[in-house]
């Protein structure tokens, strides 16, 4: 519908109307004779004439140049308004499936934690918990026999690290991640980098403090996520860290990207070799039980098959011992997640942070010898950590609990106004959100969201960027960065690219929530046309993959509509999914990891007659048993939607590609009932192709 | 903290609604159905609309709620919107006069607009670009050979016209035309004492 028939209203754009015209009688008289005289002399002298009345034509002229550009412009913003949703949406999709998966994440790691600390059989073949930190239980022996021996080889062709650390072993360390096509380095080097870390670690205050006296400026950097590209990238642009240019890393190391160990201890070494250069706040991810899903967990696995038992429990030590928030100058707070309005700082500094081996379920939650009043304390530290580590700011005040992540709070500009205001503080930074820019300032100026993946969700989806503060008024200047070689693009051409990558990872989720999908189509399709309405179809979407999104919207690149009758034909929902095997990992959203052994063990223990699968009642029988330790851990209503979540054929038995499909994970392969839906992004460890240096981890320990 | 926090429910009653909805809740980050009025033109103008700024700042005036300055909340947003459909405010205008107006500037009739007089008219008249809106328009618009903007071929790019009830004003058409006709007005004294005396 164009703006035809509408010249005549009063919001008519016409932009050759409503010329003004002189309304005084004298003025009319006067252009009328002028109009005359003008064409008469125009007919008699055309050229010369017509030239002396050149200046009024003018002015209409402007009138209507600035009449063409308005419109330009509105139809110009009209566009870039429907480039803007579309960039948005985009947005909303990554997230979304990326959050829900932490949620969901939150909630079933609940369960298996459970399990895991409660059934007693289960917790002696469970290898992850480090009772206490000592030296004993670090290994420090083991690890130095192995590193004699690395010495006296002359077949390792890797890197040696000497301790305690000096400029050149962090130089050497860089190069030698630098270049990928080097050899591996000795897990003996990888422990006790990760030692002689949390020694030192130990020694740190909960909340480090950082004073500018020395140095004149620092830097802030987000969430790097594995990604040693941009890590490299931001220590060749801004330098090695050091007493004059010291360096505040905001948590979030590992996960998803492919290098995360490598990028934790260059982290690592820069603090054991610059002390006074190098702080580090723990994120969200710095946590084994969230590296079990996001990939850290698969990585150490996969590059240190014989050791990553022993180096987890050296992971889980660092993760405890990491600080939990920096202050500058006692002028700014620095922490990954943000704050709530119930963050106490005196809390924070007299807890033990090194009781929350994980943030999601820390083991001392488990403990029913503890008295009302450590109960309490420990409540109380375990939302202060949370909400530090968790939360995420709003744009409406108030603060409330962040039901989309499932841990911390949403908190609004007027916690974070006073928050500053109660601990004389000016500013407020933190990550853990992804921005488009590198870099978010918001809060009326009062709170700076710095992240420093580039590329995260995809090629083009977004910069990198690190802060630095300078100055005795401590201004701030932020450095953008992409670490993707990829050819510049218009704006309009990363949208369409980040879009597709989105999408895709769209059909991924869509494929695998398959069969629930179908049963509930089905539902509203009692004659089994094939056909249902657009609304049911946006329902069924929405509760079945547990996704807001706008359904409509996108309906176009997931599913077949009927022009005429505009039915969804639901089938085509699966139709366009292509998913191509050779797309090994590169997008943000592979969960590769594979914890199949130790959920196997509980399958196995759950399922006590060794029938293949478990009915309810095994399953209840089983959180009567966890119930008994911890009285109403698990609530049996919760139970049967629990079972109906897992049991996806409804044949009204669990079976164990079922029960590991709820830890999303599955035996790639070997499902038992062909109905099940391909799991993507798993990887089978057996069958993966690795090219492994000659030296690969042959010592026998 | 909240635990509660009272969520405003905002009824939702046709797919004008909706549609506004939807577009609404991509621009929200908090999940409290709030978006912050500075987006407000960008939201209005991806469901279809073209306004101007100034129109813009109207309608945000319009929604503001004193309690809450710098962000909409969605029972505010919704109800202006699909008046402004309904009474077919702010639509856009044909590509034709789009063309019009290029060639207004361009009275020469070249066929194009260099890279100069395009940035100082956008940047200094009307409602003035800015740079990045600049450096954006100028990236699909310019012609890398001849440093010119070709603009019927401009025009082609930003082509937007949505077609069936893709198109927000015909959908708001539609439901008005669903819904019930309005009751008659209330019949003064007079008006029964004459249809009374007309029965006699």
């Amino acid at each position: 519908m164009s703006g035809t028939g509408a010249t005549d209203e009063q919001d008519s754009r016409s932009i050759l109307d409503d010329q003004r015209v002189p309304t005084s009688r004298r003025r009319r008289f006067v252009s009328c004779f002028k109009i005359r005289l003008k064409a008469i002399l125009m007919f008699l002298l055309p050229k010369k004439i017509a030239a002396f009345f050149e200046p009024k034509r003018d002015v209409v002229k402007i009138e209507s140049a600035i009449k063409s550009a308005i419109l330009i412009q509105r139809w110009y913003r009209l566009h870039r308004a429907s480039l803007e949703l579309r960039k948005r949406y985009t947005w909303t999709i990554f997230q979304r499936i990326e959050y829900s998966s932490e949620h969901h994440q939150i909630q079933v790691y609940n369960f298996y934690r459970c399990l895991l600390n409660n059934i007693p059989i289960v917790k002696q073949l469970a290898e992850t918990r480090v009772e206490n930190a000592s030296i004993d239980l670090l290994n420090m022996k083991m690890w130095n026999d192995a590193e004699a021996q690395i010495r006296a080889d002359k077949k390792y062709k890797g890197i040696h690290v000497n301790f305690p650390m000096r400029k050149a072993d962090l130089h050497n360390l860089i190069q030698h991640f630098n270049d990928r096509k080097k050899p591996k380095l000795h897990a003996c080097y990888v422990a006790k980098i990760l030692i002689e870390a949390v020694f030192h670690l130990r020694k740190l205050p909960n909340i480090n403090v950082l004073h500018m006296n020395v140095s004149q400026e620092f830097t802030v950097c987000g969430d790097i996520h594995g990604q040693l590209d941009d890590l490299l990238l931001i220590l060749q642009k801004n330098g090695l860290p050091s007493q004059e240019n010291p360096y505040i890393f905001n948590g979030d190391f590992v996960d998803r990207g492919k290098c995360g160990l490598e990028v934790l201890l260059i982290l690592l070494s820069c603090l054991l070799v610059f002390p006074e250069g190098m702080y580090l706040n723990r994120g969200n991810h710095e946590d084994l039980a969230v590296n079990e899903r996001y990939g850290f967990y698969a990585e150490v696995e996969l590059k240190y098959r014989r050791h990553n038992s022993n180096l987890f429990k050296l992971f889980e030590e660092l993760y405890r011992w990491l600080p939990l928030a920096t202050v500058i100058d006692d002028r700014i707070f620095v922490a990954h997640g943000g704050i709530s309005d119930r963050t106490e700082l005196g809390i924070i500094r007299n807890a033990n942070r090194s009781r929350f081996d994980s943030i999601l379920r820390p083991s001392e939650m488990s403990q029913e010898d503890m008295s009302e009043e450590d109960k309490k304390i420990f409540n109380d530290e375990w939302t202060q950590v949370r909400d530090l580590l968790w939360s995420d700011p709003a744009s409406t005040d108030g603060c409330a609990a962040n039901k989309i992540r499932g841990a911390g709070t949403f908190f609004g500009a007027d916690v974070t106004e006073e928050f500053l205001l109660q601990n004389d503080f000016d500013l407020l930074i933190r990550s853990h959100e992804c921005k488009a820019d590198g870099f978010e300032i918001t809060h009326r100026n009062k709170l700076i969201t710095i992240f420093s993946a580039s590329n995260y969700y995809s090629v083009g989806s977004n910069r990198g960027a690190y802060l630095k503060i300078f100055g005795s008024d401590l201004k701030y200047k932020v450095v953008q960065f992409n670490a993707s070689r990829a050819k510049r693009l218009t704006f309009r051409e990363r949208i369409d690219v980040v879009e597709a990558s989105a999408i895709r990872e769209l059909y991924r989720h869509i494929e695998i929530n398959r069969t629930k999908l179908l049963v509930a189509f089905n539902k509203f399709d009692p004659d089994n046309d094939g056909v249902i309405s657009l609304k049911d179809w946006c329902s069924c979407m929405e509760k079945t993959t547990g996704l807001s999104l706008p359904w409509r919207l996108l309906r176009e690149k997931l599913v077949t509509q009927d022009e005429r009758s505009e039915m969804i034909l639901y089938n085509s929902t699966f139709s366009k999914y292509k998913y191509s095997l050779s797309n090994n990992g590169e997008g943000v959203m592979d969960i590769l990891y594979d914890n199949k052994v130790r959920l196997q063990k509980i399958f196995r223990i759950i399922d006590k007659d060794n029938a293949g699968y478990i009915c309810l009642e095994k399953l209840l029988d089983a959180c009567n048993a966890i119930n008994e330790r911890l009285p109403n851990a698990v609530s049996t209503g919760d139970l049967d939607a629990f079972f109906n979540l897992m049991d996806t054929n409804k044949d009204g038995g669990i079976d164990l590609n079922e029960f590991l499909e709820t830890f999303r994970i599955a035996n790639a392969g070997s499902s038992t009932k062909g109905e099940l839906p391909e799991v993507v992004g798993h990887v089978d460890l057996d069958q993966v192709d690795i090219v492994e240096s000659p030296y690969s981890d042959e010592v026998e320990i | 903290m909240d635990e509660d926090e009272e969520e405003i429910i905002v009824p939702i009653n046709n797919d004008l609604e909706k549609k506004i909805a939807e577009t609404f809740d991509i621009f929200d980050h908090s999940g409290m159905r709030t978006v912050d009025a500075r987006e407000v033109g960008t939201i209005v103008r991806a469901l279809g609309c073209c306004p101007t700024e100034a129109e813009v700042q109207e309608l945000v005036l319009q929604m503001e709620d004193a309690n809450n300055p710098g962000s909409i909340h969605l029972i505010n947003f919704l109800p202006v919107i699909a008046k402004v459909i309904s009474e077919h405010k702010f639509e856009p205008e044909s590509p034709a006069k789009l063309l019009e107006a290029f060639h207004i500037l361009d009275p020469d009739g070249h066929g194009y607009i260099t890279k100069e007089h395009m940035s100082t008219i956008i940047t200094q008249d009307g409602e003035p670009f800015t740079q990045d809106e600049l450096d954006e328009m100028l990236e699909i618009a310019i012609d890398p050979h001849s440093q010119t903007i070709p603009y019927e071929y401009y025009i082609n790019q930003l082509m937007h016209e949505p077609e069936g009830e893709d198109n927000i004003y015909v959908l708001g058409d539609r439901i008005e035309g669903e819904k019930p006709p309005p009751p008659p007005p209330p019949k003064r004294f007079s008006q029964i004492f004459a249809e009374m005396q007309s029965q006699l």
